[in-house]
């Protein structure tokens, strides 16, 4: 039966074409668009994998897409007393625009940079000295900037000149770094204030009781290993955004499929009265008439999957700060989309040509 | 026993507007080994016939048994089966799979009925005298040569009984004597069952018993 349905698809080349297309651009959507979101949520949660801390501390009323809401640094403190805790460290994050986008600045005190890689992920350059206006950016900010970026070059921000002292090995938390004491100073407030703590255990099997001593000041904590689901919780108006422009782009696919398969049965009505006269039971129409709806949709999926490597390519040089991640559980999801669309499309077709009576179709032009 | 046994066939066409009786009370009775040859001119209800014996059409009354089944008991799967296994069908626009070569034409039948295929099908297609022509689409093949293909198609499941429609109608007079003279052969030496509608008093004499029919009723030769 496969054989026949190769055939019967064969037979009209172009609309087989057309049909494997509409199919791919569907699937590529699909795996591109949440690839995307995927790989760049994926890329920010593994640059916080890299810092050498168990939780991670915020204000109640934060979200990871605004920068604004800051708690008193003194919490710092208070965690530090707590027993079980290592290490705390303050962070501000403001903005600066570098690489053509706004880029998070991780203001860090300097003492406590080997939290976030150390002087051993320098790649060029040296750590930037408490209170000044120095800054480190990584690799990866470095190739993209506009005319590169290099060990003393200039930056403005916020009204000061600020000087690239250093370049870390892309990886690590942030793209920029400043001293946590240069951006409280720009801050201009009555006292130091925190976007974020990070908090080092002696032991991480103490985190659950910790993270509770911590969740009673008031504020909110989150395994570092859990970050992922964080943004990703943030980010919901962009799953619903990615989601919904996947959908509409499949249902457009699979309507074409559809509207093939429907076009193939019309087509192929004398071929079921033949079938039917050479004892081909309503079980085997259908089963042909839905074979071809599959190999249209998993050949669409295929090359679906070549496009969506293509696009990949085409996106990093384009966007170089954005990641798509092409994973195996993204690919198996767009598979399961693409048979079950293509089975879906092919149901209504495949069951009234089960249906047609042989003497009428044997005598249909 | 008769391969097809009928009494009384009677089938009406219902249309909205009209009804339109095209079988009256048809009997026959085919005997393993015969050629018949049931010949009338267009309209006469023949290919009706011919798809009522095939269990292709319902009837609205009489009997009809089918190796001894009686048809009015059987379900559409069972129709089916027997169809696929007993049955074989010929018709004049030759119907073949247009996708398919004329080698694959030839094996679908045994593939639908699940049995194994091997070089049964090339085999059929020598013995009417189109082997060169295995790998051949329809498209590639002349009028005659596609039914050829088609007689191999039907007679390679080795059916209990072969039923044409008009088989030489689309054809010249060269490539229809052809296809008879293939029929006649099968039937001789093969002993294969045979029942054809034809409007045609030439090729109706290839057959061992001519039936006549008119309006939807034979008028001599069914017994």
């Amino acid at each position: 039966m496969a054989s026949l349905a190769i055939a019967n698809l064969r037979l009209r080349k172009l609309r087989t074409a057309i049909s494997i297309a509409a199919v791919a651009v569907g699937i590529m959507t699909l795996v591109v668009l949440r690839g995307l979101v995927e790989g760049t949520i994926g890329e920010v949660a593994d640059r916080m994998n890299s810092v050498r801390a168990d939780l991670l501390v915020w204000d109640k009323s934060h979200n990871t897409f605004m920068h604004g809401h800051t708690m008193s640094a003194k919490y710092a403190a208070t965690i530090r007393r707590m027993d079980g805790v290592a290490q705390v460290v303050p962070v501000l994050n403001d903005s600066i625009s570098l690489g053509g986008q706004a880029q998070t600045i991780y203001a860090v005190p300097a003492s406590n940079f080997e939290m976030f890689g150390g002087e051993e992920r320098l790649a060029a350059g040296r750590l930037f000295k408490a209170g000044t206006p120095e800054l480190i950016v990584d690799t990866r900010l470095v190739n993209v900037h506009e005319g590169g970026l290099h060990v003393g070059d200039a930056v403005e921000h916020r009204g000061e000149t600020f000087t690239v002292v250093g370049i870390v090995a892309e990886g690590v938390v942030g793209r920029v770094f400043m001293s946590y004491e240069t951006a409280d100073a720009l801050w201009h407030s009555d006292e130091r204030r925190a976007n974020l703590l990070f908090v080092r255990l002696a032991s991480p099997a103490d985190a659950e009781r910790v993270g509770q001593e911590i969740r009673r000041l008031g504020l909110i904590v989150v395994d570092k290993g859990n970050y992922y689901n964080v943004i990703a919780k943030d980010a919901t108006f962009l799953e619903w955004f990615v989601w919904t422009t996947a959908a509409l782009t499949l249902l457009v696919s699979f309507l074409t499929v559809s509207l093939t398969i429907f076009t193939i049965v019309q087509e192929q009505t004398r071929e079921v009265g033949i079938l039917k006269s050479l004892g081909a039971t309503r079980g085997f129409i259908m089963r042909l008439v839905i074979a071809q709806s599959l190999i249209i949709c998993s050949a669409g999926v295929l090359l679906g999957f070549v496009m969506s490597l293509g696009a990949k390519l085409v996106i990093k040089p384009a966007v170089p700060l954005l990641t798509v991640s092409l994973h195996p559980g993204l690919l198996a999801t767009a598979v399961g989309v693409g048979l079950l669309g293509g089975l879906v499309g092919a149901l209504y077709p495949a069951w009234r040509a089960a249906r047609l009576d042989p003497v009428e179709t044997l005598s249909y032009e | 026993m008769p391969i097809i046994e009928a009494q009384g066939l009677h089938k009406t066409y219902h249309t909205r507007s009209v009804d339109t009786p095209v079988l009256h009370g048809i009997d026959l009775a085919v005997a393993p080994g015969e050629f018949i040859a049931i010949m009338g001119p267009s309209g006469c209800g023949k290919s009706t016939l011919l798809y009522v014996l095939g269990l292709l059409a319902r009837y609205d009354s009489g009997a009809l048994l089918v190796e001894g089944q009686d048809a009015a008991t059987l379900s559409d799967a069972a129709k089916t089966r027997l169809r696929r296994e007993r049955m074989a069908f010929v018709f004049q626009r030759f119907n073949l799979l247009p996708a398919l070569t004329a080698e694959e034409n030839v094996a679908i039948t045994l593939k639908l009925a699940g049995k194994p295929v091997g070089h049964a099908p090339r085999g059929m297609l020598d013995r009417v005298g189109l082997g060169a022509k295995a790998h051949h689409r329809p498209a590639a093949l002349s009028v005659g040569e596609q039914q050829r293909v088609a007689i191999a198609r039907s007679l390679v499941g080795l059916p209990a009984i072969l039923l044409a429609d008009e088989p030489t109608g689309n054809l010249d007079s060269e490539n229809g004597e052809k296809v008879l003279a293939l029929l006649k052969e099968f039937n001789r030496t093969d002993r294969q069952t045979i029942l054809m509608v034809t409007h045609n008093a030439e090729a109706a004499r290839a057959a061992g018993r001519i039936i006549r029919m008119r309006d939807g009723k034979f008028v001599d030769g069914q017994h």
